[in-house]
Order: structure tokens, then sequence, then C-alpha cells
């Protein structure tokens, strides 16, 4: 395989880095997702997410500034790496170029 | 993470789970998952409320609890021990050992001394561990031991025999299973062994040809299945084989061993790799002894069937595999109720005892070779392990008490990152560093040590090398960082504690560091040990002297014993008393006061109860020639007839003891010894107590018979100048009569101080515990007050302006330290005293424990103290105000 596959949870938390552009961390992801999908992942399978997408080479992640509402903890912020980007582009053209050989009968639900 | 931060968590979440957290989570990660998961707290409690958020806190520090926020192993490893930090501790210990030279060197020479004699006791037990472990399944190698019991209930010896008797290997290698082996050895093949014109005295054993299936000695030549199978073979050791045969191959050539035969040697033995605690010149096999027996060439003990006589031979076994040695003991035990009636005096229980329990060993009678005592080896290594602490705690004080100007260092570390476990690591490392160095210097220290040991009467017969042997290093380095570790922890401990706050806001508030109550009873200890032991040592010293030096109650002065050996004693003693350098010469079976006499029962009628009785036999010089007095009767008549005796001369107790009311009481009366039940023994004189046995020991019956063909020794009054000729005449002498066996002489003076060679040794261990208990205590005390004086610098200047005279200051810094010594004197003064008069109970003749003697100890104890304090205290009253209050 020339690249591994992006799961359907992953693409999601990677676009919702993409959108939280410079506020990507954890909590924030998680409440993007819920908000945007109507979906309550549990932060554990965010943080499993993102440190996959890490490992991958789509995500690059820095600590950011401490925070009183953390307790004065620091958060780490995730920014989308360019293979992130093609691989997003890349699903997306996927997903498009199949949808589009789907011929019209197919969906016609009366 | 910084500890610090950790403790800020919200007093909201749950804690425990919080704590898991932490437990399992990496540190890589805690920080943003933990705020992760503080931050949804805070979002759910304004959601839900607190209750709500905290379950879900909880839940979620379950679901995080997957492998990417898992601790790897790696961690703990790099946590604990990082490499690159390490050197960086070593750097600044270095560089703290150089800047404090005065502090360091105190802590290296008290730690290097007490190591050293910890190295000793390490290299003694080492060395006693390696006997006989080169013998094949040594587990299953058993030694039957006797547990001698008097009929009459008189307790005879407080140990077992490690001898037994020795039909009884064969009882239980034929009458019970269990067994794969035995062998019997006895050590009576001793006496000159002859080989063409080359005589040379040996001393070897006699054994089965089993021998060489239990024990793994290797036979250079010759088969080890057959060499001691039959009568009249013999096995060399290599050493014997060099002596007579140089490098030639001696099988098959003869050997003849005076009264006792000529034997073929069948093989030689090579020495064996490690020490082993059977050792001999030569094998002969067992079964010559059953031939000499026939012939009447062996005495009465050495009997091979006898049962009742457990203290000639030494029986070992090697018990099947897989065979509990339970069963062997029970065998044992039945064994001993079949024989019960073998011996008139005695029963026998047998025992066994493992081969591993041999060397070391408590002690026992009848040892096959004389060895060191586990207890002497515990004892030494309790003193030393006390004095080794000692040293450890001058570290530990002086660490504590110099904590503020590492203070600084400390909390800069913590501000940078560094977990408490990592200070505590810095430090640790440091006293390891201290502990190394001073190993190097406790190894020169120890090789001096060495050679003092072997010098020492104990070890005569356990000759202790230094084997540059890679397990010893190990050992020692090994104990160096133990000893690192124990003196480290505290300071160690006591310094991560510091909060960085505090330090580095510059709180000059030293009493806030102290730990002072600690400080001041490790110091306490050490000058309590080291009164303790200088009273001891001066008792000891007091009472070996009083021993050594005091009447005996015989002249020992130019007084020469010499072994008689071969010759005729009528003709020697003949020739020599008519010699103008020798005053006086007689003979005697023993020398009195070195332990050895003969023993045997006495009453006055056959009804009587028997009493112990221990005699020499002397000449008719005797009595006169030892300045010995008569009280009442009179010497032996000159001809008195020695095959059948009828005279014999008691002693006072003697006397008493058989119910005289007084000595002349007892002349012309008669009484029965026990060898000879029918003939009765004319008392013909009393003579007064003497001391016949060593001096610790009290005088009891003791009697003097006539008879010189038995005496082994000619004690010879010489003049007391010219010595050297008078001695070298003798020699001529006996050359003329024996020319075969060496001139064998000793200065009976000399040969008494020997006789106490135990008790010198004693006195020179504790000595040296006290020398070194004292010198650390003071080295401590010195440090603790240079750094006193040095702290009060400022406070001592201002003191002095202010008009305070030099006594006032000296008094003013030495009142605490005197104090602490005068704490130590109230402890150890009355522990000394009644540990002492413990042991000195035991001493028929003791010195009296008084206060004079507690004084002197006491006296050195405070002038060491006070010079020490003194010099640090005056120094610094003497000093110019003016220069130590001008830099500010």
């Amino acid at each position: 395989m020339r690249r591994t596959y992006l799961g359907e949870f992953e693409e999601i938390v990677l676009l919702s880095v993409g959108i939280l552009f410079e506020k990507a961390y954890a909590v924030a992801i998680k409440e993007e997702i819920a908000e945007q999908t109507d979906r309550n992942a549990n932060i554990s399978a965010v943080h499993t997410a993102l440190y996959r997408l890490e490992e991958k080479g789509y995500l690059d992640s820095k600590l950011g500034d401490a925070e009183a509402k953390r307790g004065g903890k620091r958060k780490r912020l995730f920014a989308v790496t360019n293979l992130g980007k093609i691989a997003l582009s890349e699903t997306m053209e996927l997903r498009q170029k199949l949808w589009s050989q789907i011929p019209k009968p197919a969906f016609n639900f009366n | 993470m910084p500890k610090e931060n950790q403790k800020a968590a919200d007093p909201r979440l749950p804690g425990f789970f919080l704590r898991l957290l932490r437990w399992y989570c990496t540190d890589e990660k805690l920080e943003e998952i933990e705020g992760d998961l503080e931050e949804l707290f805070y979002i759910n409690s304004e959601k839900f409320g607190v209750r709500k958020a905290r379950f879900n806190f909880a839940w979620n520090v379950i679901r995080c609890c997957k492998p990417y926020a898992w601790r790897r192993k790696i961690d703990f490893f790099k946590y604990y021990f990082n490499f690159i930090m390490i050197l960086n501790y070593l750097k600044i210990a270095q560089r703290n050992l150089a800047k404090h030279k005065t502090f360091s060197m105190i802590n290296i020479f008290g730690l290097s001394f007490s190591m050293s004699v910890c190295l000793l006791i390490i290299t003694i037990i080492n060395d006693q561990l390696s006997y006989d472990n080169f013998h094949e399944n040594s587990d299953r190698i058993y030694r039957v031991v006797t547990d001698v019991q008097n009929r009459d209930g008189v307790k005879s010896k407080n140990f077992l025999y490690a001898s037994t008797v020795m039909p009884v290997a064969g009882a239980l290698k034929n009458d019970y299973t269990g067994i794969e082996e035995a062998v019997r050895i006895t050590k009576s093949l001793v006496g000159d062994g002859k080989v063409e014109t080359k005589i040379i005295h040996v001393n070897g054993i006699f054994a089965d040809q089993s021998f060489f299936n239990i024990f793994n000695f290797r036979l250079k030549d010759g088969n080890r299945n057959t060499a001691l199978e039959n009568p009249y073979s013999v096995v060399l050791s290599e050493k014997t084989s060099l002596k007579f045969f140089n490098e030639n191959n001696p099988i098959g050539k003869t050997i003849e061993i005076e009264g006792k035969g000529i034997y073929t040697i069948t093989g030689v033995v090579k020495d064996p790799p490690v020490k082993s605690h059977i050792s001999f010149d030569l094998i002969g096999s067992i079964s010559t002894l059953e031939i000499l027996e026939k012939d009447n060439l062996i005495r009465d003990s050495y009997v091979v069937g006898k049962w009742g006589n457990p203290y000639s031979s030494y029986v070992y076994v090697k018990i099947e595999e897989g065979v509990n040695p339970e069963i062997i003991s029970q065998n044992l035990i039945e064994i001993s109720r079949d024989h019960e009636e073998a011996a008139e005096r005695h029963i026998s229980k047998f025992q066994l005892q493992k081969l591993s329990s041999i060397t070391p060993a408590p002690v026992m009678n009848n040892m096959f070779n004389y060895t060191l005592p586990i207890e002497v080896v515990l004892f030494i290594g309790f003193l030393a392990l006390i004095v080794m602490l000692s040293a450890c705690f001058n570290y530990t004080n002086l660490s504590i008490s110099r904590a503020l100007t590492r203070a600084r260092e400390v909390g800069i570390r913590k501000v940078s990152g560094a977990r408490r476990g990592q200070v505590i690591t810095q430090f640790l490392s440091e006293s390891i560093l201290f502990a190394m160095v001073s190993l190097l210097v406790a190894i020169l220290i120890y090789r001096f040590l060495l050679g003092a040991f072997n010098d020492m009467y104990i070890a005569q017969e356990v000759l202790l090398n230094f084997d540059d042997n890679f397990t010893t290093y190990i050992w020692f380095i090994g104990f160096s960082a133990f000893v690192g570790i124990i003196a480290g922890i505290v300071p160690a401990i006591f310094l991560s504690a510091f909060k960085p706050i505090s330090v580095l806001k510059n709180f000059s508030d030293t009493k806030l560091f102290s730990k002072v109550a600690l400080r001041k009873s490790l110091i306490v200890f050490q000058f309590t040990i080291s009164l303790f032991f200088i009273i001891t040592a001066i008792v000891i010293i007091r009472q070996s002297g009083y021993l050594i030096n005091s009447d005996y109650g015989f002249t020992k002065e130019n007084i020469v014993n010499i072994r008689l050996q071969e010759a005729d004693v009528d003709q020697y003693l003949n020739v020599i008393s008519n010699r103008t350098d020798v005053i006086q010469a007689s003979a005697s079976s023993h020398i009195p006061a070195t332990g050895q006499r003969y023993g045997c029962r006495v009453r006055r009628n056959i009804e009587d109860e028997k009493l112990r009785l221990a005699y020499f036999y002397i000449d008719h010089n005797y009595i006169d020639n030892l300045d010995l007095k008569l009280i009442a009767g009179n010497n032996f008549p000159e001809n008195a007839s020695r095959e059948n005796e009828q005279f014999i001369i008691l002693n006072e107790k003697a006397v008493e003891d058989l119910n005289f009311s007084n000595a002349n009481e007892a002349i012309g009366e008669s009484i029965l010894l026990n060898d000879n039940d029918t003939t009765l023994f004319q008392i013909i004189g009393v003579v007064k107590n003497y001391h016949y046995r060593i001096q610790l020991m009290s005088i009891n019956a003791m009697a003097l018979r006539y008879n010189p063909g038995a005496c082994h020794f000619v004690n010879v009054k010489i003049k007391s100048d010219n010595v050297e000729a008078t001695l070298a005449g003798l020699e001529n002498e006996w050359k003329k009569f024996d020319q075969i066996h060496a001139f064998d002489y000793q200065f009976f003076d000399a040969q008494l101080e020997e006789a106490y060679g135990f008790v010198k040794d004693i006195r020179g261990i504790i000595s040296i515990t006290a020398i070194l208990a004292i010198i650390i205590a003071s080295l401590g005390l010195l440090g603790m007050a240079i750094y006193n004086t040095e702290s009060r610098v400022k406070e001592i200047g201002i003191r002095k302006v202010m008009g305070a005279d030099i006594t006032s200051i000296v008094v003013l810094l030495s009142k605490g330290f005197l104090l602490l010594i005068a704490i130590s004197i109230v402890i150890a003064t009355p522990l000394a005293y009644f540990a002492n008069t413990l042991w000195l109970q035991e001493i028929a003749n003791r010195i009296s424990l008084g206060p004079g003697l507690l004084t002197t100890g006491i006296a050195i104890l405070l002038a060491i103290g006070i010079l020490t304090v003194g010099s640090q205290t005056i120094k610094a009253a003497l000093a110019n105000p003016a220069s130590s209050l001008k830099d500010e």
C-alpha cells in the first residue's frame, strides 16, 4: 500500500483540526465534533485519534501556553500537515469520484 | 511537569482517580491529558453540577487508560538512572570535595579506617566459605559427629565431638539403606617416613578406599578406584612426594613409616584447588589397621571395631540421591541405642553434620584441623560493624550541618525541573563517590592489616592471602557502595526536602535546617562507643598483664625445656647435669601451665566416689629444680621403682578434696588410682598449690608421680650469662644422642607467654577497635567544631568588640560539645562496668574493676574531646575581630 487508509473517525478529527485553525486541542476538538456532528466522543477516543494521526504524519503538535482554566497546565495544539492535507483531499476526491458514478436510477426512491 | 505544580490541583477533583492517572500516565503526556480532564471537569460542573463532573472525571480517567498514555518501562530506568545526569552529579561532587578539603579529608579518613577492618572481615568470611567446595555432590556429603554424654550425669563437655566411633560407618552402610558411600578416617599415620636414606617426619591419615569416591581429591598418578584397596598401600600428597622423590614418579616404590610397617606407594594426590579441612601428608589404606592391630602395633584406641571410643576417628558419608537425611539421622539414633552399653563411662549419640557446616563452624571437640571458630569471626565482624556505623554517622553529621551550603543548589535544581528523587540520587552518588575514594585508601590500609592479622596467634592455622581475586574486588566494591548509601541516605533525604521558595529567598535562618537533635544524638553515640571500648581495652590490658606476670608458684626464669623425643632420659640428664653452665636438670611428662597433663580418677577407699585428678610424671630433681614447696612429707626416694609405682605426691587441693584435715595427716595414707584399682599409692609428700594449668583456670587436685621413663621433657636450669654458648653446648650433647631429630627446645617463660597467645590477640583486637572508635569520634567532633566556629565568626567578632575576654568565648563555644561528651560518659560508664564485670567473673584470677580504672578511661576520653574542641574554639577566640567583621 502506498499509504495507510484514513479511518472514518480519524477523518472527522482531522477535519476538525483544520476547522479549529490554531486553536485545535483535544477538548476543543471534542466540543467541535459534538456540535457539528452530534456525536459525543469520549476524550480518550479523541486522544487516540490525534496521536495516531500524528504518528502517521498527518498532524504536527506543540505544547501551548499554560492556562488557569486547565489548572495551570499547558495544552497540546495540533495542526494539519501537508501530508494530512493531501490525505484529506485524496479521500474527498475518491468519494466524489465514486459518488458521481452512481446512476440516477439507483437512488430513485419514491 | 515540576512536582510542585502537580500538587496544586483542584481539591474538588476526585483524589483517588487523580492519583491513579498520575500513576499510570507517562510523564510526557501527563500534563496535557490531566489538563484536558481538568478542563472538562470545569465545563461539566458548569453544565451539570459538580457531582456529575466528578463522576465524569473518574470515568474519563478510566477511559484514558489506553496504550498511548501508559508509562514505558524505560521511563523508570531513565528517571532514576539517567546516565548523563549522573555524570553531572559526579562532576559537582568532585568540585565540592576539592572546595572543602578539610571536611573531605575528615570524611575520607574516617570511612577508610573503618572500611579497612570490614574488608578484612570480608576476606576472612570469603576464605572460610570457600573451604571444601570442590567436592562433587557436596550437598549429599555429611559427617557423623558425636554427642558424648557421661553416664554419671556429670556434664562432660559443652560441645559436640567432630570425631566418632569407627564401626558406625560399616553399620550405617550395611545394616541400613540410603548410604551410597561411607569412609572412615583416623589421623594415626604419624611418624618418621623413611625412603632409602631420607627421613622426614610425616603426619598422615588412614582411610578407606571410598575416600576418593566421596571427596574430590584428584590423583595425579595412580588409580582412584584401587589405590587404597590393599593393606600397606599409601598415596602421597604432592608436597610429600616432592620432599621424598623430587620430581620422580614414586608409584611402586616403598616407604617405611616408623612403627607402622612398610607401604607401597600407589598414587600421588594433587593439591586441591581450594582449601579443605582435611589435610594430610599421606593416606594409608585402612585395611592395614586390622593387620597392625593383630600384630599389636597400634594403640588401643585405634582398634577398628571398637564402639566405645568416639575420640579417634572420623566418619563421612555420601547419602544416596533423593534420600532424606532425616532418615539417616533416625538410623543413627537406632545405632546409638543398639550400642549404648559399649562404653563404660559414657553414652555416644550420633548425629549428622553437613559438609558445608564444617567450615566455618562453631567450636567442636576433636576438630580435624584447627579452624577459626565462627564465633570469632562474628565477634570481630560485630566490632567492625559498630566502628563502620560510627564512621557513617560522621559523614551524615557533617553533611547535615553543612546543608546550608548546598541549599541554594538544591533550590535551583528543583526550579529547573528536578524531581525529589533525582535530588536524592544526586546526593547518594556523592556519598557513594566518597565511599569509593575511601575504598582506595582503605585497600592500602587493609594490605597492612592482613600482615598484622596473619601474625596473630589465632590465625596461625588459617593463613590468609590476598587473592587478587575478581570476586573479592566485587565484594569490596559492593560493600563500599553499601557504605555510601548508608552514610548518605539521611542527608540526601534531608537536603532534597528543601522548598525552592525558602532557600532562594535568602533566609539565613540556619536553625530551620538543623535537625539538631539527630546530630547531637549521633555524636553522643560515637563517644559512648569510644568510651566503652577504651574502658574495655584498659581492663583487658590490665587483666592480661596481671595474668602473664603474676606468680605461678614455680620458677620459670632461665629454664629451657627440651623435648626428649627418642633420647634416653637418664643418660641425657646425666650428661647435661654435669655441665658447668647447667645449674640443675630434671624431667617431666608435660610442661605445667601450657595446657597439657595426664588425668585420672582417685579415691581413698574402694567404696568412695572417684574424684578427678590431674597428674604429671616427674623425676627426682623436678621439685627442687622448679622451686616447688613441699609443705609436708618428702620428695620421692632417689631410686624408687618405676615399674611398680608405690609413691605419689599430692598438692594441697587434692589433700583437701580427699577430706584430709591437713597436709600432715595425709602423709603415709594410701589412695587408689583409676588405672590400677588394686595398687595402693602411698602419699609421700604434699606440695604447695601452684598453677599447673594456665592462670585463667582455678587450681584443682593434682598429683606428681615418679617415672622418669614416662617423661617427655627435660627441664634445664641454666646460668644466666652466655646463654648462647650454653644452648649451643646443649645442642651438641643432643646430637650425640639423637642424630635424626632436630634439637627441640623452648624457654619456659617464652612458652608460658605463648600459651596466652589468644589473650594477646583479644587484647590487640579490642585495643585497635578502641583506637579506631576514638579516632572516628574525634574526627566527627572536629568537623562539627570547625563548622560551628566558622559559622559564628561574626558573632565572636562582635562579642570581642563588646569586651568579652577569651576565656568566656572559649567557654561559650565549647559548652555545647562538652555537655554532649558528659552525657556519653554518663551512659557509657555503667554499661562498660557491667559488661566487663560479666566476663571478668569467669576468670579465677582477676583484677578488680574499680573506680580508678574507670576514671582513667574517662580521663582519656575527656582529654581527647577537650583537645579536639579546644583547638577550634581557642583559634576562633583568638581571631582578630577586625578581620572577621570587615567583609560584609
